[in-house]
């Protein structure tokens, strides 16, 4: 049944049957209707074409044929909205249509770009392809009369059977080329304005999907974002706890980009510091990721230690951090938005990275990416400057600014956009005023990117950082050095999160921290164990 | 692409589909973000598409080039080993060539139309598969079965240029923010196009693609194409291989081997598998279909067969083993798949003549 099926529709497309052509389907081949014309606006800034269409006397002069119904006996009926039916039934069923099809005949849609290129790329010469290509070209395939509305011989060598059984078919076309134009006007009209994605099947068999609601209890709103609210839930089926994360739909927009990107790159994201996502429903226009539910983030822990946390806690939390982060950067994705908000905590201590919105894979060679990422009092000195060719170093410079953070209890560059200085200036005072001014020798890309000025700046002097603040010295010299790495100016020069592990701060860990699988949690080893006080 | 959006570095103008296109595209709306709005605004930074092979900045760090590529050969595995026969059933020369058309006039970043038919593929295997598994639970008579499969053939037939572009759409998001599609621009392509849907209904088929293709992005060969080219040129820039101009050329010519490939990989794997007598012949479409899922392999070959196209033979024999290696590819498969591209480009060739000389 399975190669009939692929073999059936495989002829759609079919283009290893040339002798056996597509359909004159009311979709893709009306576009070859000859009744429609269009123009290529000379200086349009629309990319496709203007269209204009035939009067309905040309019309007429070339439908011919009764329209053809089929009886609605089939379980799956099209919806359509009153208005469009009473529309339709007002225009006869064969009202205007638009269709990109130009004065000689050809698509410009249907050109292919690409046997020009193939055959003479190395010359670099014009595009577009001849008139004779059209023949070739990508429409050609959906020439075939209807398999399912043609009793034609000639056009049903694999659904012979098929149709002959079937009790419903409209009488055979007038004409078996492709230019019946008595199907297209048919059958145009409904895929006008039939919603496509329906399938409505009668009371009795109805199919209802899985509502989120019957199978969540909502406890509490966690949070509300631009893009998504987050719910404590708790399941119907088993009491387990989850966060719900309602994403907003815009209906201009359709699914937001970072939903996307979120959805597909967490689903390859399995790791033990990184929150899990365990389902994802779809339904009522709105989707909802259902994540494992973590008891609170890191900002809010901080809150609650406003001088920073025990030296201890600092190793675990950041080496779990840069556990996480380099299973992401190992797998060439981005956090791009990291920040002690989007790091949750749960009773047992375990961090886990959240909010995968703002992420993307990462090519390995460099890209341009926006530099309007990351928030302001965590974003790097390159990026605040300008720089779209960033790398893992992005999330480095984070991880940085959260180290200092949790020793501290405070924000180490609490920048504002509001001071005395315009856009990113004040966030950039603060990070110079503490790591220096950039040293052209140093950094000579600097002057490259499109945000540097030194001569809005003092000359300031790199300070230690204990000189910025006491409370460093619970990480001693080697987190210092460490703390030092991560904050490097100059995005070459910073440490990568699986060097960091290695780094002597962590000197005091067992051995077999390196070697967990990436869904074990640090936490398995009795040393560690031991050590957390969270 | 080097279109007219690739404005940091001044690209080679070789024949890339959106070279061909620029003349007939108009600007994608989304890129009014990055033009200066007035003359005494200062231009802002404009995005390039083109990855940079050259410059070490902003390249993923070189200690994690070796666990990207090792990653990328063991998700290879896993499909292998999940693979099916009819994995690639719709990925139809012309299915494939409609979407690259779209997305080329739309003048949407490379990489897009690429993950797009595979989305594309994915969608409609699936949907296809679920729709069957219908019709299978249905009580009811075996004509009249085959009856509704015929409607149902017939909506799915006519929902294909929706589809095509929520793919197209779901790629774009999933790319680039700065030049990703919105509901509205769908409809409107779809309404150039002569099919008026509305939004809802482009909505709803973006969050029912989605979906259907678990909501994860496939793999595309030319992510394993920008890496090898990454490492290609660190490593003849180490060794004084060839001059820096040639690396974006390199690029230009692997994204057209790249096309050819993607859009003739029927016939181009039929004639791999000619080639290669040791591969058992016993499930041979299930063997192809392992082939197609080792998208290294399709990468290997195709810089490989750039590099010739460019730059002739002379040093292929270097860059195989470099990329072979960086690749974990075997030369056993790597060679007779880069013969069949050669010969599949001269065969394509060859049919396009006789085209022009009528035309002329």
């Amino acid at each position: 049944m399975w190669g009939k099926i692929t073999s059936h529709i495989g002829v759609w497309f079919g283009l290893e049957e040339a002798e056996r052509p597509m359909r004159a389907s009311c979709s893709l081949s009306m576009i070859h209707h000859p009744q429609l014309t269009a123009v290529r606006s000379s200086k349009s800034s629309e990319n496709l074409h203007r269209i204009t269409t035939m009067s309905p006397q040309r019309i007429q002069d070339v439908d011919g044929s009764p329209s053809t119904r089929k009886p609605s006996s089939s379980i799956f009926t099209l919806r359509r909205s009153r208005n469009k039916e009473k529309k339709y039934k007002n225009n006869g069923g064969g009202g205007s249509t638009k269709s990109p099809i130009s004065k000689n005949g050809t698509n410009e849609m249907t050109q292919s770009w690409h046997s020009n290129h193939v055959n003479g790329a190395s010359s670099g010469s014009g595009s577009g392809s001849t008139p004779e290509h059209h023949n070739k070209n990508i429409f050609s395939f959906l020439s075939r009369q209807s398999r399912s509305r043609s009793n034609n011989p000639s056009e049903t060598m694999s659904t012979v059977p098929l149709n002959k059984n079937s009790p419903s078919m409209p009488p055979p076309p007038s004409s078996n080329t492709v230019a019946d134009f008595t199907h297209l006007r048919r059958r145009r009209p409904r895929s006008a304005h039939y919603d496509p994605n329906t399938i409505t099947l009668p009371a009795k068999e109805e199919v209802t999907p899985q509502d989120v609601n019957d199978l969540y209890k909502r406890i509490d709103k966690l949070g509300e974002g631009s893009y998504a609210t987050v719910y404590k839930c708790e399941s119907k089926l088993d009491g387990s706890i989850v966060a719900l994360k309602e994403i907003k739909l815009q209906f201009q927009e359709g699914l937001p980009f970072t939903a996307i990107r979120e959805a597909s790159l967490l689903r390859n994201l399995r790791h033990a510091n990184i929150v899990s996502l365990h389902d994802i429903f779809y339904q009522h226009h709105q989707l909802t990721f259902v994540f494992e539910y973590m008891k609170m983030d890191l900002s809010k822990y901080l809150e609650q230690n406003v001088y920073g946390l025990d030296s201890i806690d600092i190793k675990l939390l950041l080496f779990q951090l840069l556990r996480g982060l380099d299973f992401c950067h190992r797998k060439k994705i981005l956090h791009r938005d990291l920040k002690p908000q989007n790091l949750l905590l749960d009773e047992d201590g375990v961090l886990k990275l959240a909010d995968f919105g703002l992420a993307r894979a990462k090519s390995v060679p460099s890209r341009t990416y926006s530099h309007e990422v990351v928030t302001l009092w965590y974003r790097p000195p390159d990026v605040l400057m300008g720089s779209t060719d960033y790398s893992t170093s992005l999330d480095m410079w984070g991880v940085g600014c959260i180290f200092a953070e949790i020793c501290t209890g405070a924000a180490l560059f609490p920048g504002s956009k509001d001071s005395h200085y315009p856009g990113t200036k004040d966030q950039l005072d603060m990070i110079f005023s503490i790591r220096g001014t950039p040293d052209e020798k140093k950094w000579p890309e600097v002057k490259t990117l499109p945000g540097y000025t030194p001569e809005l700046f003092p000359r300031y002097r790199e300070l230690s950082f204990i000189a910025v603040n006491p409370m460093f010295t619970k990480i001693l010299k080697t987190g210092q050095e460490l703390l030092g790495m991560l904050l490097q100016l100059r995005p070459e020069s910073r440490v990568s999160a699986a060097s960091a592990m290695l780094h002597p701060y962590f000197a005091s860990f067992p051995r077999e921290v390196h070697l967990l699988a990436p869904s074990q949690s640090i936490f398995r080893l009795k040393e560690l164990k031991d050590l957390r006080s969270l | 692409m080097s279109s007219s959006r690739s404005h940091r570095k001044n690209t080679s103008t070789l024949g890339t589909p959106a070279v061909s296109a620029a003349n007939q595209t108009v600007k994608n709306p989304n890129l009014k973000k990055n033009e200066p709005k007035s003359d005494n605004e200062p231009p802002k930074t404009l995005v390039s598409m083109e990855p940079d092979f050259y410059d070490p900045r902003g390249a993923c760090h070189m200690i994690y080039w070796t666990d990207c590529i090792a990653q990328m050969a063991v998700d290879i595995r896993e499909r292998q080993n999940a693979a099916n026969q009819s994995d690639f059933d719709f990925m139809k020369p012309k299915l494939v060539e409609y979407v690259f058309t779209v997305c080329v006039r739309l003048r949407l970043p490379n990489e897009v139309r690429f993950t797009a038919a595979l989305i594309l593929n994915s969608f409609m295997l699936r949907h296809l598969c679920s729709l069957h598994d219908f019709m299978e639970r249905q009580e009811m008579s075996i004509q009249r079965k085959k009856r509704e499969w015929e409607n149902l053939e017939s909506n799915m037939e006519r929902q294909i240029p929706l589809r095509i572009l929520t793919a197209i759409q779901i790629s774009s998001k999933f790319h680039s923010y700065h030049d990703s599609l919105s509901s509205r621009q769908v409809v409107n392509t779809l309404r150039k196009i002569g099919l008026p849907y509305t939004i809802s209904a482009v909505l709803e088929s973006e969050q029912r693609v989605f979906k259907l293709i678990g909501f994860k992005m496939p793999d595309s060969p030319l992510d394993a194409c920008e890496m090898a080219l990454k490492v290609l040129t660190f490593t003849m820039k180490k060794r004084g291989m060839i001059d820096e101009e040639k690396y974006n050329d390199l690029w230009q010519h692997t994204l057209i081997v790249l096309d050819v490939c993607f859009i003739n990989h029927i016939e181009l794997y039929e004639r791999f598998i000619r080639k290669c007598p040791a591969i058992c012949r016993t499930e041979e479409r299930l063997n192809i279909s392992k082939f197609k899922w080792d998208i290294q392999l399709l990468a290997a070959a195709t810089v490989q067969t750039a590099y010739i196209l460019l730059l002739g033979t002379s040093q292929i024999a270097n860059v195989s083993v470099i990329i072979n290696n960086l690749l974990r590819c075997d030369n056993a498969y790597v060679e007779p798949l880069k013969q069949s591209i050669i010969e599949l480009a001269c065969a394509k060739k060859n049919e396009s003549i006789p085209e022009c000389s009528t035309s002329s």
